[in-house]
């Protein structure tokens, strides 16, 4: 039901799957956008269960965005903090942001390590896709890079950040120490190594 | 209760001063609002979010199996295979919350849970999920809601994770992170 918790909203397919199941036992009946700011719409869709009851699905919708795993020369990892305003805390985690319109996951990716670290990629490949919470829709690509040469970051007015480098099982410790930890940290260094691109032992 | 971390910082201790919270919009499931936030740099700057309820996600291994369920999804329109996963009601402790929504998705009695990680997925949702592996959990009867469709199923835990990542449409992170960092801590 719609009551239970989080894995009960929406998916974050706006469109139907060419290879959906053609029951349609489950009917989008209305679409409802509540609220809009300048990163996301808010709003719900109505939708009618094969028991003739109609409930609804509530979501919000804010742009795609990327991490990336940055594995330079020597065997390392690059990690970025940022304090978050929306969370009121800093944030460790891997270089990344949001996917610019018409822009890839693997150029995004490239793009944002370039201005928040200065690091530029020589290879990048992209290593995962999947929704990070079912109240949005939007999708979280890991993107692997490599062949990193060091340069100038490109950051906009008033951002600040801190940037390191360590061992993968190190980082992988530093952003499990963090009460509570960001998962999309988490969830692409252990995708970069679950896809064979990073070796590491935890301490 | 032990004490479990989420998310955000009480306005009070952030590092940032908090000038003001707006709520704009509230429905059954969350609040979405912004907070006015002074920068260093002496500006300020809206920050957006939404507020849901915290959440259970459990990994149930039975033997060698891990314990899932099947569930159709409308805005998805077909059936995705998950962790058993509910949100934690107002004042219930997170490890009650995982018990008792492994319990009634897939009817497994656990008594004892071990907590993996508490993460939260994403910047613009004010929550958490916790994690918790319940190992050989004893089966029993299925307590769903009204209009709640919930499939058992159980697949080899090793596989569990290729099983996810390779159904049809966007990969559901909801299973996907807790079972890395299940197998990350051993369990898989």
């Amino acid at each position: 039901m719609t009551g239970d918790g989080e894995t009960d909203a929406p998916g974050p397919l706006s469109e139907r799957p060419d290879d959906a199941d053609d029951t349609d036992d489950w009917r989008v009946v209305d679409s409802e956008v509540v609220w809009e700011n300048p990163y996301f719409a808010a709003g719900y869709d109505a939708v009618e269960g094969p028991d003739g009851a109609v409930q609804r699905w509530y979501w919000i919708d804010p742009a795609d965005v990327v991490a990336v795993v940055a594995e330079t020369d020597p065997g390392e990892v690059v990690v970025v903090e940022q304090y978050d305003g929306r969370l009121g805390e800093p944030i460790l985690t891997c270089p990344g942001g949001a996917v610019d319109d018409g822009e890839s996951f693997v150029d995004a990716g490239v793009r944002e390590l370039r201005e928040e670290t200065g690091y530029r990629a020589g290879e990048a490949e992209l290593v995962s896709v999947y929704y990070p919470t079912a109240w949005a829709r939007m999708e979280q690509a890991v993107v692997y890079a490599t062949e990193l040469e060091t340069g100038d970051p490109d950051r906009d007015d008033g951002e600040h950040l801190d940037v390191y480098t360590a061992t993968p099982g190190a980082v992988l410790d530093a952003l499990d120490s963090r009460s509570p930890a960001f998962g999309v940290g988490l969830a692409s260094l252990l995708a970069a190594r679950e896809a064979g691109l990073l070796s590491f032992e935890r301490s | 209760m032990d004490e479990y971390p989420t998310v955000p910082a009480s306005a009070e201790a952030a590092d940032w001063p908090v000038l003001d919270v707006e709520t704009v919009w509230e429905n059954a499931f969350f609040a979405a609002g912004y907070d006015a936030v002074e920068r260093p740099t002496g500006d300020a700057a809206e920050y957006y979010w939404i507020e849901p309820a915290d959440s259970v996600m459990v990994v149930a291994l039975d033997g060698d199996d891990l314990v899932m369920v099947e569930q159709y999804r409308p805005r998805a329109r077909r059936q995705t295979l998950e962790l058993p996963a509910g949100g934690v009601d107002e004042g219930e402790d997170p490890e009650t919350a995982a018990r008792r929504e492994l319990r009634e998705e897939t009817g497994y009695v656990a008594d004892d849970l071990d907590h993996v990680e508490t993460y939260f997925p994403s910047g613009w949702v004010r929550y958490v999920r916790h994690v918790f592996v319940a190992e050989d959990p004893d089966p029993g009867e299925q307590a769903l809601d009204d209009g709640e469709f919930v499939d058992v199923t159980t697949v080899p835990a090793g596989e569990a994770i290729d099983r996810v990542r390779g159904q049809a449409g966007p990969t559901d992170g909801g299973a996907l992170t807790p079972l890395y960092l299940a197998r990350d801590a051993g369990y898989l």
